[in-house]
């Protein structure tokens, strides 16, 4: 304790200098699986988190009725002339639904509406306000493993990067750590979208002479990664080049205002080279791996 | 009925409080889009035991922030321990040079460690990240660093009354203590 006492501060100043050179020279991610000292603060604090959430929860809800109620007489004039423009659209498109699926038996196209998902709701924002990840309340006990692809309705939302029994965590498609495997929809060439430390995304690694142009659909490739194929991701909203002449900025716009998600689907499917890995390696020799190699969270 | 002495009940209140601080900040701040209201209350609270704590109870609220910030967040791993550790180093060695009782001198130490944050977070992103947007990373963390040293001040003054509740517990009781002895 005298030890400590007198040199703990100049312990305390040597540490926090090492630590940067650890952290700086290492390739830090965030690791998939759980530690015990992780499990232990999930494990002691959830009681807490639990009654932090339902308070938050009954405040944010009273306040939302409370604004809803306002304009809810000019919202329902406003609902009623939608809802019978929305009556005839409806029967337009199951026109355009009967047509469209025949078109597909015809070319033999599997359609992948039989993927098996579960619904969450969010509960939390990353704290930091720079790294972007949001918490969902299913977790393992609802069938969620890390590595699972998270989607809205507008589009792909990220990847679960941690779980506990009753929550996981998703890692958002515009956080600096997340990689995605995606395709440009108009000419269907590939990059890999990479997030970034503000609100946009940046497409990477695109194939030689593609040409990408600013509005461009940006949608899922499927080739790897959790995502199927052709879910919206985003749009390009901005290309620029850097002062060398060469490197190329695409920056791409997220179809999913990430803000304003509350629910979300998880896909309950694993990424392909995943699966692929632990059919050849088995499952005891995938973890190992894992366990040794923290891999980056992503698609 | 449990009773408490002075300084357990300090040490509890301020794990307990260190929570909330973390909850809130995740479940109310995370949550809101504007860049304007993101208060990184965690910050401003490490940076307050920092200084006003021993060293020791300091060390333990601090990883007990960091373990919550991280259970949270999606920081790399070892972001937040590094950053507090950072924080509480830079603080203590601030707060020999400048008055604390000072607004402007807390505002100083304050604004100096929100912004070392946003350089490590900086410094961990790939050298394509760090050319093509520092634009919009400035512009994304100029408003949080703003509003979060400006409620830093307020803040300082409430963890003040809260350790003021309860006797010989903070470093400046401390300090006193060794000066009168």
């Amino acid at each position: 304790m005298l030890v400590f006492r007198r040199y703990g501060f100049a312990l305390l100043v040597l540490s926090a200098l090492i630590f940067p050179f650890a952290f700086y020279s290492s390739d830090v991610a965030t690791r998939r699986d759980l530690s015990f000292v992780e499990k232990l603060v999930y494990t002691v604090s959830r009681p807490i988190e639990l009654v932090f959430n339902l308070v938050t929860h009954q405040s944010r809800d009273m306040v939302r009725s409370y604004v809803d109620l306002r304009g809810a007489r000019g919202e329902a004039d406003h609902l009623k002339d939608e809802n019978a423009k929305l009556a005839v659209k409806i029967q337009m498109l199951q026109e355009v639904e009967k047509e469209n699926e025949r078109l597909q038996k015809l070319l033999n196209f599997v359609r992948q509406v039989n993927l098996k998902f579960v619904s969450g709701q969010v509960q939390s924002g990353d704290p930091s306000f720079l790294y972007k990840s949001i918490r969902l309340n299913r977790g393992e006990s609802e069938g969620v493993l890390p590595g699972m692809a998270v989607v809205a309705a507008e589009g792909a939302v990220g990847v679960v990067m941690r779980t506990v029994s009753k929550a996981s965590d998703v890692l958002l498609l515009n956080d600096p750590n997340s990689n995605l495997d995606v395709i440009v929809a108009r000419n269907r060439r590939r990059g890999m979208l990479e997030g970034s430390a503000g609100q946009t995304m940046l497409f990477k690694y695109a194939d030689r002479g593609s040409r990408v142009l600013v509005g461009d659909e940006i949608v899922t490739s499927g080739l790897t990664g959790p995502f199927p194929r052709g879910i919206a991701v985003g749009k390009v909203s901005r290309i620029r080049v850097e002062k060398d002449g060469v490197t190329q900025v695409i920056e791409v716009e997220p179809a999913v205002n990430f803000a304003e998600v509350s629910e979300a689907l998880i896909l309950l499917r694993n990424s392909r080279e995943v699966d692929v890995i632990r059919r050849v390696g088995g499952g005891e020799w995938m973890k190992k791996l894992v366990e040794s190699v923290p891999g980056r969270s992503g698609g | 009925m449990i009773r408490l002495r002075a300084w357990q009940a300090h040490a509890t209140l301020m794990i307990v409080l260190a929570m909330a601080i973390v909850y809130f900040q995740a479940y109310v701040l995370g949550r809101l889009g504007s860049p304007w209201l993101q208060v990184d209350l965690a910050t401003v609270f490490v940076v307050y035991v920092s200084i006003e704590h021993l060293l020791l109870g300091a060390l333990v609220r601090i990883f007990i922030v960091a373990a919550l910030m991280h259970m949270f967040s999606g920081a790399p791993d070892g972001f937040y321990l590094m950053f507090y550790l950072l924080a509480l180093v830079i603080a203590n060695v601030l707060a020999k040079f400048f008055a604390l009782h000072k607004l402007s001198s807390q505002f100083l130490i304050f604004a100096g460690i929100f912004c070392l944050k946003f350089v490590l977070v900086y410094g961990s992103l790939s050298k394509f990240q760090r050319v093509a947007d520092f634009g919009s990373f400035f512009r994304e963390v100029a408003p949080s660093v703003l509003v979060t040293t400006l409620c830093s001040v307020p803040l300082f003054a409430f963890f003040s009354a809260i350790d003021g509740l309860f006797d010989a517990s903070s470093r400046r009781d401390h300090r006193q203590e060794l000066a009168e002895n």
